[in-house]
């Protein structure tokens, strides 16, 4: 096992707007199915309250013995689904050989309102709320939930989270830590988050619009990605036939400012081209790029022009928010999974809210499903703060 | 990975040197501090620290809109850096990880006060930006030009064992040259609230380590930075490494190790009864600055503290003594341990002056 | 006191602008960029401030540009729309 070595992705999990499995999520992806605007799923006194993208399908009910936050139930759901394509090694490995890497941004923080509402005006209620918090942090809920023992590790990395708990997955897979790791990232709609960025004139009253000159501005969405690695020798000599590859993380700090990404863009220069380099790719290799574009004027800006340096004009660049909405720290790891399917089918949705090119941001998102034919594909994270995560994904062969 | 220098600020002060003050004359007093939001009034022990002060090692506009979490996090950090007689961190070769278990407390609620207060519109951008959990870690990165990797971990049984972990990878991934792996958490009275409806504080207002069959927490504020180098800087304190997988109680100790248990009077520390029984000549310094998801970071900043400048406080013995009462420190190494998350297995960290006496693959040492 | 001295102790004091002195502070001087040097962070910050203090409601400042060029033009914004007006 060297540090260049690839992960096989054994398994995936799925839950977001667009449906509750990858299955359905596909489906309705390729078919162009946008959700109708919602601005009622997280409920406020805003004049103009920002739309949003949310999870309505019923979650399952899982046999657990304690309350779950919503964050939690959403990694369970998509955790199940993956976990049911690997059952067989999940029972197989010893428990101190099955790690758990996830992460998420709303999951992490005590939100229940009604309960600081209740302690601020002097009720003195049941500290419940506080205990249900201390018992759901995530990677812990997951390792539990599957009978992992191995590394458990949650990161909060506000919008990368995701990205980052795969490149962390694929470490520990390197350099032996554990044989299989359950990664991905999990998060709710919290009004917190959604006031915040509001606040911030951040998010959109209407639909979000990539990478195009009309747009305005982000929708928060909820939901959750997983994917299961594997040794990419391991999953060969048993024969098993996985759905791709993680081949590649890059990190990059702008270290510039508290939410603005660095103007030339130069975390996300950095975490791409060293993800590439991890990868042992060139940005040739990359069939399309699955971008992190929020729909804000900012973001799409400075990331389209990135991309729009580092890659051939004739790379699709694509972002899934108009699908998914802004999944904060279960983004990165929605959209990797999403980005293996793609691979797998050979190809791209359209970028949903795209309509007009914006000659700043430069990129020209595609406005239809797309073939693609190469063997790889990169997708990319920016989060508030200038911390970016870049990661290729390959197909199997 | 090498410890070239050291930050904190907890109860004891700020600085390794007040530390290491601490660690000679003995633990500060809790404070009481009266839990806000309930009549009649009710006062908790807490170990507070004092508010970060970054003088002049910083241009005002950098820090300016960063939140007290965040300023600890980057006042430890500089400390760590000014600690190891100064260290090129602008660069690409440079990562800073960050561990917390309950994040900014104090900038959250006070964000809700501003919701429950002023209306769902008040909410101030600034602060928001401030609360994300990420923002102590990309707070260093800007300070110290650090563009690495940069991320966040989180939880609340081993964020900082976790961190070291992180960092640990990147060495090995040949990734960078450095991290600054920095761990906080703060007090707010939401979680003295918690603590005191469900018993969990200690009853006499102060940690009792070594009391394992009972409930002696007390909260604690602390900001921990620690360099990491892959080289060893003079002086610096040793090589520091964390095992990824539980260790059993017959593993936990290398002969000739120190032994310190984070032990910091809450119950699930009753899990230590055995090593505590096994070794009677185990430290344990959680006095000096309490309990929190990240406290461990503490203890292992007090270990390379103990390590470096070879003394054993006798306050922080089983046995006891008088504080300001020292005997002479001849390990060459530390093992650091925490309850594990599981029953069964212990999270170890170890501190040691020989390279080779901390593993070089954690997972087959 | 006067709107722009208020604006002007917004600025500083919420605001955290600690090198530009009260007195130094010019009505006419640029707010972003040159001048007082704030950014698109403490842009949204002053909408939320002089919501709060005057309630003026401004929905995005790339709507009022104009108006946040200088304390001089944000203080006449205020005055001309201000609730209480």
């Amino acid at each position: 096992m060297t540090d260049r070595d690839r992960a096989a992705v054994v398994a995936t999990g799925c839950i977001c707007a667009l449906g509750a499995t990858v299955r359905a999520v596909l489906r309705e992806l390729y078919a162009g199915t946008i959700q109708t605007l919602d601005r009622s799923a997280v409920r406020s006194t805003l004049d103009k309250a920002p739309a949003v993208f949310s999870v309505t399908a019923p979650l399952p009910q899982l046999p657990l013995p304690k309350t779950l936050t919503r964050t939690s139930h959403l990694a369970l759901t998509a955790v199940s689904e993956a976990a049911g394509q690997v059952g067989d090694r999940l029972r197989e490995l010893p428990a101190t050989r099955i790690g758990v890497c996830f992460g998420t941004t709303v999951g992490g923080t005590l939100n229940d309102e009604a309960f600081y509402r209740a302690f601020h005006a002097g009720r003195e209620p049941e500290p419940t709320a506080v205990s249900v918090y201390l018992a759901n942090d995530v990677a812990t809920v997951v390792a539990d939930f599957v009978g992992a023992r191995g590394p458990v590790l949650t990161v909060a990395d506000a919008c990368a989270s995701g990205g980052d708990a795969l490149g962390l997955a694929l470490a520990w897979l390197r350099q032996g830590e554990c044989d299989l790791v359950v990664a991905g990232g999990a998060d709710e709609l919290a009004r917190f988050a959604y006031l915040g960025f509001a606040s911030m004139s951040n998010s959109s009253t209407r639909r979000c619009r990539p990478f195009d000159l009309e747009r305005e501005g982000l929708n928060l969405g909820e939901g959750a990605g997983v994917i299961v690695l594997e040794r990419e020798e391991s999953a060969r000599r048993r024969g098993a036939a996985p759905l791709g590859l993680l081949s590649g993380c890059g990190w990059g700090a702008d270290a510039y400012h508290p939410t603005a990404p660095h103007p030339g863009g130069r975390g996300l220069r950095s975490a791409i081209s060293g993800a590439l380099r991890d990868a042992d790719l060139t940005v040739e290799d990359i069939a399309f790029v699955n971008a992190h574009g929020t729909g804000t004027r900012e973001n799409d800006r400075i990331e389209g022009q990135v991309l729009a340096d580092l890659f051939p004009e004739s790379t699709p660049v694509v972002s899934t928010k108009g699908f998914t909405g802004h999944t904060l720290g279960a983004a990165g790891a929605i959209e990797a999974v999403l980005a293996v399917h793609n691979l797998f089918d050979g190809k791209v949705p359209c970028c949903a809210g795209f309509v007009t090119p914006d000659p700043e941001c430069r990129v020209v998102p595609p406005t239809a499903v797309t073939e693609v034919n190469g063997g790889a594909a990169l997708s990319d994270s920016l989060a508030f703060g200038g911390t970016n995560t870049a990661l290729v994904l390959e197909r199997w062969a | 990975m090498y410890i070239s220098g050291v930050g904190q600020i907890s109860a004891c002060g700020a600085g390794v040197g007040a530390l290491e003050a601490a660690l000679r004359q003995g633990p500060p007093t809790p404070e009481l501090v009266a839990i806000e939001h309930v009549e009649p009034v009710v006062k908790v022990p807490v170990l507070r620290a004092p508010a970060p002060d970054l003088g002049h090692a910083v241009s005002s506009r950098v820090v300016r809109r960063m939140d007290g979490f965040s300023l600890g996090f980057v006042a430890a950090a500089l400390q760590a850096v000014a600690d190891a007689g100064g260290c090129e961190t602008d660069s690409e070769r440079v990562g800073v990880v960050a561990a917390t278990g309950y994040g900014s407390l104090k900038t959250s609620f006070a964000l809700l006060d501003e919701i429950i207060e002023e209306g769902d519109d008040a909410v101030s951008p600034i602060r928001f930006s401030a609360a994300v959990n990420n923002a102590p870690s990309t707070s260093v990165s800007a300070v110290l030009g650090a563009r690495g990797p940069c991320l966040t971990v989180i939880g609340f049984d081993r964020p900082f064992r976790n961190a070291l972990s992180v960092a640990e990878s990147w060495f090995r991934a040949e990734r960078v040259d450095a991290v600054m792996v920095v761990a906080g958490d703060e007090y707010h009275s939401v979680l003295g609230y918690a603590l005191w409806r469900r018993c969990g504080l200690a009853a006499n207002g102060v940690v009792r380590p070594f009391a394992l069959d009972m409930c002696s927490y007390v909260p604690g504020e602390m900001f921990v930075a620690l360099l990491l180098t892959r080289s060893a800087q003079s002086p610096g304190y040793g090589w520091v490494w964390a095992r990824t997988q539980p260790v059993p109680a017959s593993e936990v100790r290398r002969p000739g190790d120190a032994l310190l248990l984070h032990a910091d009077g809450s119950r699930a520390a009753a899990a230590l009864q055995p090593l505590a029984d096994g070794h009677p000549d185990a430290l344990a310094v959680t006095p000096i600055a309490g309990g929190s998801p990240t406290a461990a970071a503490m203890t292992v900043a007090s270990a390379a503290v103990l390590l470096r400048q070879r003394f054993t406080p006798s306050w922080a013995t089983a046995k006891g003594g008088v504080p300001g009462g020292l005997a002479v420190w001849t390990a060459d190494a530390a093992t650091i341990v925490n309850p594990g998350w599981h029953p069964g297995g212990f999270d170890v960290v170890r501190v040691s002056r020989d390279r080779v006496g901390a593993a070089t693959g954690a997972a087959q040492d | 006191m006067c709107v722009e001295n208020e604006l002007k102790q917004m600025i500083l004091n919420d605001l955290g602008i600690k090198d530009i002195e009260l007195a130094d502070f010019d009505d006419n001087m640029p707010l972003f960029g040159e001048g007082v040097g704030l950014d698109s962070l403490d842009a949204v910050e002053l909408v939320i401030l002089i919501q709060k203090k005057y309630g003026v409601k401004i929905e995005t400042i790339d709507k009022q540009r104009d108006a946040f060029a200088s304390v001089a033009t944000l203080a006449e914004f205020i005055r001309t729309n201000r609730a209480d007006a």
